[in-house]
């Protein structure tokens, strides 16, 4: 499916196309003309918004979710909400439901952490989430440990893609277990798979797309950056790059130095050679 | 006389009373809350002027201005007591920057942000160990073990503030009206009382959070909000942003200068209030919201006071207030100036700036804006703009 897609910018995911790889949260900005500007140079596909701490009332009444809304209309990126902050299956279903009611949209970034401070993913209530969800008919995007059981787990159920993280949330580390990942992709040919959380510089973004993830998902390393809007740019770069590399197909490694350029006609290269 | 009406008596509103007044322009203020519970940000706020420790939060102007402020607060407040005799409690002693050691990253963070190529020099932020922090805050908890301390910022009695000024302008003849909302007609850039237009030779709209437009009204909580037709009042962009504090007494404790506790998510403050009370605040939330404290906010903030210092799950609670800083797109203040065309001027924006910036911002609309109110203004085609646009 996605990942066979030629395209270094769009895939699809449930049948929708969704314009980038870039996926961009909304937290933490300086003000909201920065986080206007930071979007803008990210060009995300999803943006992704919390309703964690908010009443539905807190949501209604609320310019700065109109402020973000007002930009998506303006461009080719969808909203995301999620369920940050759920800690059980019943309280991310009550959120999503309410996400669905507010923002008229069937997507949702499920999210079910273990506890406020590791912020970790609850697995076992995940699942039970996501197969609630899916039968509600959202399609839903867990974000998940990068286990292979729990990532098939999550498919089978319909979930459209699988995502996830690089390393805990906010702490910028980039992916932590490479190998793993590798794992994942190459046993989860046809899944989409977007690499959530953990991703502090574009190095690490492109490190993951490199290695086949679909998309990335990120909000800290922008929006806490010096300069939020430079960095979204160099982090669109980045995932371009990466993605690019990925479909031109990476050498392997090898242990020994293999030249370049052939040495065999330079003047006394055989009594170099080792 | 030349006449002037200010439509909130928040920090700004009752700064510009007091000065207008004082040279002699015939002063009108109306506000909306009563004169008991005012619904000023000004009455919530921690009024810390601290440049330094906004800095990697604030716009650049902000910072700027905030600079300024810290010059011109002592010799405002001198003033100020010299035209009331009563003097305002203004505490000089920096701040405290900590972090919990497994958020060490934010303080980095912060140095990055506030020790960059534009601050030479060590003095606006010197960097402590453990030993350094409790030389400074002895009773504070010893799992600090890095932090910094701003010796420049400072930190105002707003309360006592609030009412100085207004006792203050009230000498010079200013008249203050409570209970008492002002509409404004957006069409035809009217400010009306009981339906009859408020006339004066300038109107300065000090209403804060009073002029957001989509305004959020819990029906359970009515006396939250006294003025309910708010429909036409709003200029462009003026939002709400909730915040919650808590007030507790703590005689055990002596803590003598505010202490900033970094968070990835939250930006916390501990401010001493004198006569062992604390203040600790403060929540943010994008939303138009002045219903009372939430649980899951005093929680966070209740075991903020514990981790700052185990002796303060002792204290007892005094108070826990809401109320709503009202922020521009940018979150830079804005000052509209539309006298030649509608006879106003529009200063608002100050979001959780108040008091960094209310002594800047009164000197630009004295030297400026307001400069010509007692001679004829000149005739300008260009119609209302934002004159507060470049840094100071």
């Amino acid at each position: 499916m996605a990942n066979t897609e030629s395209s270094t910018s769009q895939l699809t995911i449930a049948e929708t196309v969704i314009s980038s790889r870039f996926w961009l949260g909304s937290s933490d900005y300086p003000s909201p003309d920065i986080m206007g500007a930071a979007f803008a140079a990210a060009n995300p596909g999803f943006v992704t918004v919390s309703l964690r701490r908010q009443t539905a009332g807190q949501v209604k009444h609320n310019d700065y979710r109109h402020r973000i809304e007002e930009w998506l209309a303006s461009s080719r990126a969808k909203l995301l909400p999620n369920t940050a902050g759920a800690t059980s299956a019943k309280e991310a279903i009550h959120l999503a439901v309410l996400a669905r009611e507010l923002f008229n949209t069937q997507w949702i970034k499920l999210e079910v952490i273990g506890d406020d401070y590791s912020l970790q993913p609850d697995v076992f209530e995940l699942v039970a989430a996501a197969k609630e969800l899916q039968q509600q008919g959202f399609s839903v995007l867990p974000y998940c440990t990068d286990d292979l059981g729990v990532c098939e787990k999550l498919l089978s159920l319909g979930c459209p893609a699988v995502m996830p993280l690089a390393a805990p949330i906010g702490t910028g580390k980039g992916l932590l277990n490479p190998y793993q990942f590798q794992t994942l992709r190459s046993s989860l040919k046809e899944a989409v798979i977007v690499i959530d959380a953990g991703i502090g510089r574009p190095s690490q973004a492109m490190q993951a797309m490199e290695l086949g993830a679909d998309a990335v998902l990120l909000n800290t390393a922008v929006a806490k950056s010096n300069d939020p809007v430079a960095m979204a740019s160099a982090f669109a770069s980045a995932i371009e790059a990466g993605r690019r590399a990925y479909l031109a197909g990476v050498i392997p490694e090898r242990d020994r130095a293999v030249p370049s350029t052939p040495n065999a006609g330079l003047p006394f290269w055989h009594q170099s050679a080792p | 006389m030349t006449q002037a009406v200010i439509v909130g008596a928040g920090l700004m509103g009752r700064l510009l009373a007091w000065r207008l007044s004082k040279s002699g322009v015939k002063v009108s203020v109306y506000d909306a809350s009563r004169e008991d519970a005012s619904l000023s940000a000004a009455w919530t706020a921690a009024a810390m002027i601290a440049p330094i420790s906004e800095k990697p939060l604030c716009h650049p102007d902000v910072f700027q201005l905030g600079l300024r402020s810290l010059q011109l607060w002592p010799q405002l407040l001198a003033e100020l007591q010299r035209d009331t005799g009563q003097s305002v409690r203004y505490l000089r002693r920096g701040t405290l920057v900590v972090a919990h050691p497994s958020d060490a990253a934010e303080l980095t963070l912060f140095k990055n942000k506030v020790c960059d190529a534009e601050l030479p020099g060590e003095s606006y932020a010197v960097a402590l160990d453990q030993e350094g922090i409790a030389k400074k805050e002895p009773q504070l908890s010893t799992s600090f073990d890095r932090g910094f301390w701003l010796p420049d910022e400072a930190q105002v009695d707003n309360r006592t503030l609030l009412s100085a000024l207004s006792s203050a302008a009230e000498q010079y003849g200013a008249e203050f009206h409570y209970s008492a909302p002002v509409q404004f007609d957006g069409d035809r850039h009217l400010y009306r009382r009981d339906d009859s237009e408020l006339t004066a030779d300038i109107v300065i709209d000090c209403r804060g959070a009073g002029m957001v437009s989509r305004a959020h009204y819990p029906e359970q909580y009515p006396e939250q909000h006294p003025e309910k037709d708010r429909s036409t009042q709003s200029i462009e962009g003026i939002r709400g942003i909730r915040g919650e504090t808590i007030w507790v007494a703590c005689p055990e404790i002596e803590i003598h200068r505010p202490v900033r506790l970094l968070h990835p998510r939250y930006h916390l403050y501990l401010v001493p209030r004198g006569e062992g009370k604390y203040q600790l605040g403060a929540t943010e939330l994008e939303t138009n919201d002045r219903s009372p404290v939430s649980v899951r906010s005093a929680m966070e903030m209740l075991s903020a006071f514990w981790a700052l210092a185990p002796e303060f799950s002792e204290a007892r609670i005094l108070s826990m207030e809401t109320n709503l800083r009202p922020a521009t797109q940018d979150h830079r203040p804005v000052i509209i100036d539309d006298i030649h065309d509608n006879g106003r001027i529009v200063v608002n924006g100050l979001f959780r700036h108040g008091f960094l910036l209310a002594p800047a911002l009164l000197e630009k609309l004295t030297l400026g804006a307001l400069s010509g109110l007692m001679s004829l203004p000149k005739r300008s085609s260009t119609g209302p703009r934002r004159v507060y646009e470049t840094g100071y």
